[in-house]
C-alpha cells in the first residue's frame, strides 16, 4: 500500500491500560487491558453495558487521560496527530444546534484533511437531509445520522463508532452498514462498539468482547463460528449469561 | 489552525454580542435625542417633563453598560461551558489542535470581544459627551471657534496642574491607565474561564461549582485589594503627618503596581487551570 | 437486499455456495466479469474481507479467473462449471439421501418416492 505504512507501528496499541474515575474509590472501570488492533479489519467492540467500552473509546480518543498503562496510536500517544488520522463518532450529540447543517459541513472540512464534502453532501442527499436545515428544527434521529455522515466522510486510518446503530431505525441501520462496508479500505480499520450484535455480526472480520473492564476474548468472527457452531450473537448470550 | 479555531469561536460569540451592542447604540441615540430637546426658554412643565425622560433615559443607558459587560462576560462563559465541557466537547477535544492551541484561541478571542465590547461602551460615552457639547455650545448663542478655543485652554491647564499634582503627565497617566484596563479585561476574563473549568471538579453539579469558584476567587480578590491599598494609605498618613504635598500618582502607584501583578499571577494560574481541566482532569459525560 | 445468511456457519462458506449457486445457474455467465468485492459485500452485507475470502475460495477452484488490476471473471471452462454443478447436485443428493434415511425410508421406497413426487409435479405443470 502506502510507502509510511510500511514500517510503521500497529494502528493501535494499547498496553496494561487502566482507569479509575475520581470519586469511584478503587473501582477500576477499566482493568489491565492490553490490545493490538492492525489496519483493514472491522472489528466489534461487544460487552454489556458498563463494561468500559465507552471509558476505553474515550481514552483512545484523548478524551480520558489514563490512570495507568499507555495507548499507541501509530506509535504515538493520543494528541492533535492521532486525532488528524481516527475520525470518532461519540454516543452523544456533539453538533452545535444553532448551525446548519452545510455549516457543520464547512466546519469539518475547514478543521480535517482527510475530509472529504462530495462525499458529506452526497450521502446528505441519499438520506434526504437539506444541507440549509439548522440543526435544532431535526430530530434527535436525523441528528446521529447528519454526525455518522460527517464522521463517514472522512478519510481516516481508525474510525470509532460508539453505538452507531443503537437509536436508529432498521432502514437507516442498513444505510449505516452499508455505508461502512462501501466505506471499507485495505488502510484503515473500524472500531463498532454496540450491544446489538446480531444486526452487525456479518459485517464484522473480529470481535472484542469485554468484562468488568477487562478483555475477555478478542478473536475472528469465524473462528467462533467455526470452534463453537454458534453465531457470535448467541455465543455472547452464553458468555455473559446471568 | 488557531485562525480558523478563533474564526469559529468569533462566529459563535458574535450574534449575541451584536444585539447588545445594538440595543446599547439604541438607548445612546435616544440619550441625544432627549438632550437635543432640552432648552432652556421651555416652560416649567415640559422642562420637567424633559428632565424627568432625561433622567430615565440615562439611568437605561446606565443599565444597558452594565448588562453589555456582565452580559458578555456571561456569554463567553457560557459558550466556553458548552463547547469545553458539555456534549460539543467530544467534537472540540477531537479537533486535530493541541489543547494549548484550543485554549488560546478561546481566551485570545474572549478576550478581544471583551475588549471590543468595552471599546464600543467607550464610543458610546463619547457620543454622549459630543452630544452634550455640541448641544451646549449651540444654545450658548457664542461663536462655535471662540468656544472651541476657550475649551482647548480649560484642558491644556488641566493637563498643566495634571502633571503637577500627579506627578505624570496626563498622556502618561490615560497610557498607563489604558494598560492597567486591559489587563484587568484580560484577568477577568482568565478568572471567569477558569472558574467555568474548576466548577468541573464538583462533578454533581458543575455550573453551581463554577458559580462557588467564582465567589471564592472574587473574595480573595477583594482581600488583595485591601492589602494593595496598604502602601498608598501609609504613604499618605506619612505625608499628613510631615505635611509635605507628594504627587497622586506616587501615591497611588504601588496600589496599581500590585493590582497589575495581582492580575497577571492570576491570569496565569487560571491558564495553567484551564489547561489542565481540559486535559488531565477531562471527563465528560 | 441482504443475502439471507444462517448464524452458525462460517460466512464466507455460505457466501462461496451462493456465489457459486449464481455461476452454475447462469446468472453470471462464462467469460463475464464479476461485481467488485466492495459492491458484492455491500449487497450481501457483509465483511469485504469476508467477501474477499469466499472469492479467494473461488480462485482456487478455477471458477473464477482474475486478471491483473482489472477485476475478476468468470471462466470460460464450460465443462469445469459442470462439474461444480454436477459436485453441488451430488451434495443435495446425498444430503436428502441422508435425512430421507433419518426418518426410516430404505433407499427403494426413496427412489419410488421420487418418481411418485416427480410424476404429480409433471401432472400440476401440464
Amino acid at each position: 500500500m502506502n510507502e509510511q505504512y510500511m514500517n510503521a507501528a500497529p494502528l493501535l496499541q494499547i498496553n496494561d491500560l487502566c482507569k479509575r474515575y475520581p470519586g469511584m474509590g478503587s473501582y477500576m472501570s477499566v482493568f489491565h487491558m492490553n490490545l493490538t488492533i492492525p489496519r483493514g479489519r472491522i472489528i466489534g467492540l461487544l460487552g454489556p453495558n458498563g463494561c468500559g467500552k465507552t471509558t476505553l473509546i474515550k481514552m483512545i480518543n484523548g478524551l480520558l487521560a489514563p490512570t495507568s498503562g499507555t495507548v499507541y496510536i501509530n506509535g504515538m500517544f493520543p494528541g492533535a496527530q492521532s486525532k488528524r488520522v481516527i475520525s470518532y463518532l461519540p454516543e452523544r450529540t456533539y453538533l452545535d444546534n444553532g448551525m446548519k447543517v452545510r455549516q457543520m459541513v464547512d466546519y469539518f472540512g475547514d478543521f480535517y484533511e482527510d475530509f472529504s464534502k462530495e462525499k458529506a453532501y452526497s450521502m446528505l442527499e441519499s438520506l434526504g437531509i437539506s444541507p440549509e436545515a439548522r440543526l435544532k428544527t431535526l430530530s434527535k434521529g436525523t441528528k446521529e445520522k447528519v454526525q455518522l455522515i460527517l464522521v463517514m466522510s472522512r478519510n481516516a486510518e481508525l474510525y470509532i463508532l460508539d453505538e452507531p446503530i443503537a437509536g436508529v431505525d432498521p432502514a437507516a441501520r442498513d444505510y449505516i452498514l452499508r455505508t461502512i462496508i462501501t466505506n471499507y479500505n485495505p488502510n484503515s480499520t473500524i472500531i463498532l462498539s454496540t450491544h446489538l450484535i446480531s444486526d452487525i455480526e456479518n459485517v464484522l472480520d473480529d470481535v472484542i468482547f469485554m468484562k468488568n473492564g477487562s478483555l475477555m476474548l478478542y478473536t475472528s468472527v469465524d473462528a467462533i463460528r467455526d470452534q463453537q457452531n454458534k453465531s457470535v450473537d448467541a455465543y455472547f448470550r452464553e458468555v455473559y449469561a446471568c | 489552525m488557531l485562525g480558523k479555531l478563533m474564526k469559529y469561536e468569533w462566529r459563535g460569540l458574535r450574534l449575541p454580542l451584536l444585539i447588545m451592542l445594538g440595543i446599547l447604540g439604541g438607548t445612546t441615540l435616544l440619550t441625544c435625542a432627549i438632550i437635543f430637546t432640552i432648552n432652556p426658554k421651555m416652560d416649567n412643565v415640559s422642562a420637567g417633563f424633559s428632565t424627568m425622560s432625561l433622567v430615565l433615559c440615562i439611568l437605561l443607558y446606565y443599565f444597558g453598560i452594565i448588562g453589555c459587560s456582565v452580559g458578555t462576560m456571561l456569554i463567553i462563559a457560557i459558550r466556553f461551558y458548552k463547547t469545553t465541557y458539555t456534549d460539543q466537547g467530544y467534537l472540540t477535544h477531537t479537533l486535530p489542535v493541541t489543547s494549548t492551541t484550543l485554549l488560546a484561541a478561546k481566551t485570545i478571542t474572549a478576550v478581544l470581544c471583551y475588549l471590543a465590547m468595552l471599546a464600543g461602551i467607550f464610543a458610546t460615552i463619547m457620543i454622549i459627551l459630543g452630544a452634550i457639547y455640541i448641544h451646549v455650545s449651540n444654545l450658548s448663542g457664542y461663536d462655535k471657534v471662540y468656544i472651541d478655543r476657550m475649551v482647548g485652554e480649560v484642558l491644556s491647564e488641566m493637563s498643566m496642574s495634571f502633571r503637577e499634582d500627579y506627578g505624570i503627565s496626563l498622556g502618561g497617566f490615560i497610557t498607563f491607565y489604558t494598560v492597567f484596563m486591559i489587563i484587568a479585561c484580560i484577568s477577568s476574563i482568565m478568572i471567569i474561564l477558569g472558574c467555568v473549568s474548576l466548577g468541573q471538579l464538583y462533578t454533581k453539579h458543575r455550573i453551581i461549582g463554577a458559580i462557588i469558584a467564582y465567589f471564592a476567587i472574587v473574595s480573595v480578590q477583594q482581600v488583595i485589594s485591601y492589602i494593595a491599598m496598604l502602601p498608598t494609605y501609609s504613604k499618605m498618613l506619612r505625608a499628613e503627618a510631615l505635611s509635605e504635598t507628594i504627587p497622586m500618582f506616587e501615591v497611588i502607584s504601588p496600589t496599581m503596581i500590585i493590582s497589575l501583578l495581582w492580575a497577571v499571577v492570576v491570569s496565569v494560574i487560571m491558564h495553567i487551570i484551564n489547561l489542565h481541566m481540559m486535559t488531565k482532569r477531562l471527563n465528560l459525560e | 437486499m441482504a443475502w439471507e445468511l444462517n448464524s452458525d456457519r462460517p460466512i464466507y462458506a455460505q457466501i462461496l455456495e451462493k456465489l457459486q449457486v449464481r455461476i452454475v445457474c447462469g446468472t453470471y455467465k462464462p467469460g463475464e466479469w464479476l461485481p467488485s468485492v466492495r459492491d458484492l459485500a455491500a449487497e450481501a452485507s457483509v465483511n469485504p474481507n469476508t467477501m474477499q475470502r469466499a472469492f479467494t475460495e473461488l480462485e482456487r477452484s478455477g471458477l473464477v479467473i482474475t486478471q491483473r488490476n482489472m477485476g475478476r471473471v468468470v471462466t470460460q471452462d464450460v465443462q469445469l462449471i459442470e462439474a461444480a454443478k454436477h459436485r453441488m447436485a451430488v451434495t443435495q443428493m446425498n444430503s436428502f439421501f441422508e435425512n430421507m434415511r433419518q426418518l426410516g425410508y430404505s433407499d427403494g421406497e426413496i427412489i419410488s418416492l421420487v418418481n411418485q413426487t416427480a410424476n404429480t409435479a409433471d401432472n400440476t405443470n401440464t
